[in-house]
């Protein structure tokens, strides 16, 4: 076992969204024997996720995407892993704030980032945020109390295009990577928006705790 | 001068990858921009992520920050999906 893993053997994340990246994130933290996983989403699978959500497939559209991923981890890995089939509620989820030491933001819209961020910084934990959208995707740490999302995003309406299975592969398998890196107390990119370009091949660190307005 | 470059969606759709112009603030930019690619929408411009040297620059005053010879700004579309 790789060194920076130990850490995870007693962790808690609280996933949220189970969608494109959330797929990839809860697989790859349970492969990484992350000690339980917490994951939250309302949808069922359909026909039109098959494209870029690794859990869904012939067999599995229509079910609740948080049982299935709970299904899949548990043919590989002893990680366990609560699935709530709920929207995201920080009512519910305080439930489990006292175990929870990471919130991965997988989510697929800007309005409820920001109740994820006061969420996180409310139980006061790390949130790991990561979004895609067509062909370019981004990542960040924010830890709590930064309230980075303003400085983020301009609006909460943002148009979201059709993007493929590569790209919520890539920007996940960095989410990881943060957590990974939190987790151990390794530098991470919190200050800093990591902004992927996939046409142009870029990856780009953009300085956010200095945005200027 | 300033150069700008275009990510993702906007070098897709567009088929440009940078310009470069002359612009005394983001807002003036813009509007250059439009002027030069009269297939991309206002609304697709607007709501671009700027940033200027590697800074983010968002927020109400935004379309007012200042530019300066040299300046790097690169524009791509906010990522809000998952």
């Amino acid at each position: 076992m790789h060194s920076l893993l130990y850490q995870l053997k007693d962790k808690v994340a609280l996933v949220i969204g189970c969608g494109g990246l959330g797929c990839y994130v809860v697989e790859q933290l349970a492969r990484c024997g992350i000690y339980k996983l917490i994951v939250v989403d309302y949808d069922k699978f359909e026909e039109s996720n098959i494209n870029r959500q690794i859990y869904c497939t012939n067999n599995t559209l229509g079910l609740s995407k948080v049982q299935v991923a709970k299904d899949n981890i548990s043919n590989f890995s002893n990680t366990l892993v609560v699935a709530l089939h709920i929207k995201f509620n920080e009512k519910e989820l305080l439930h489990y704030a006292d175990e929870v030491d990471i919130i991965i933001d997988c989510v697929d819209n800007v309005k409820i980032r920001y109740e994820i961020e006061d969420f996180a910084s409310r139980i006061n934990v790390p949130l790991i945020h990561g979004a895609i959208n067509g062909v370019v995707g981004q990542i960040t740490t924010i830890m709590p109390n930064r309230k980075m999302f303003h400085k983020i995003y301009k609006n909460i309406d943002n148009e979201v295009l059709p993007t493929m299975a590569h790209i919520p592969a890539l920007v996940a398998s960095l989410q990881v990577a943060e957590t990974i890196k939190v987790l151990n107390g390794l530098p991470t990119l919190e200050g800093n928006l990591l902004i992927i370009d996939t046409i142009s091949s870029s990856f780009r660190k953009i300085d956010i705790k200095n945005e200027k307005i | 001068m300033i150069k700008v470059e275009f990510f993702g969606n906007y070098r897709l759709e567009f088929k440009v990858s940078e310009v470069n112009l002359e612009a005394k603030n983001i807002k003036e930019m813009l509007e250059k921009i439009i002027l030069m690619f009269p297939k991309m929408k206002k609304e697709q411009i607007k709501r671009a992520s700027v940033f200027v040297n590697d800074v983010a620059i968002q927020g109400i005053f935004s379309m007012r920050h200042k530019l300066k010879e040299g300046d790097i700004v690169l524009m791509m579309y906010p990522s809000g999906g998952g």
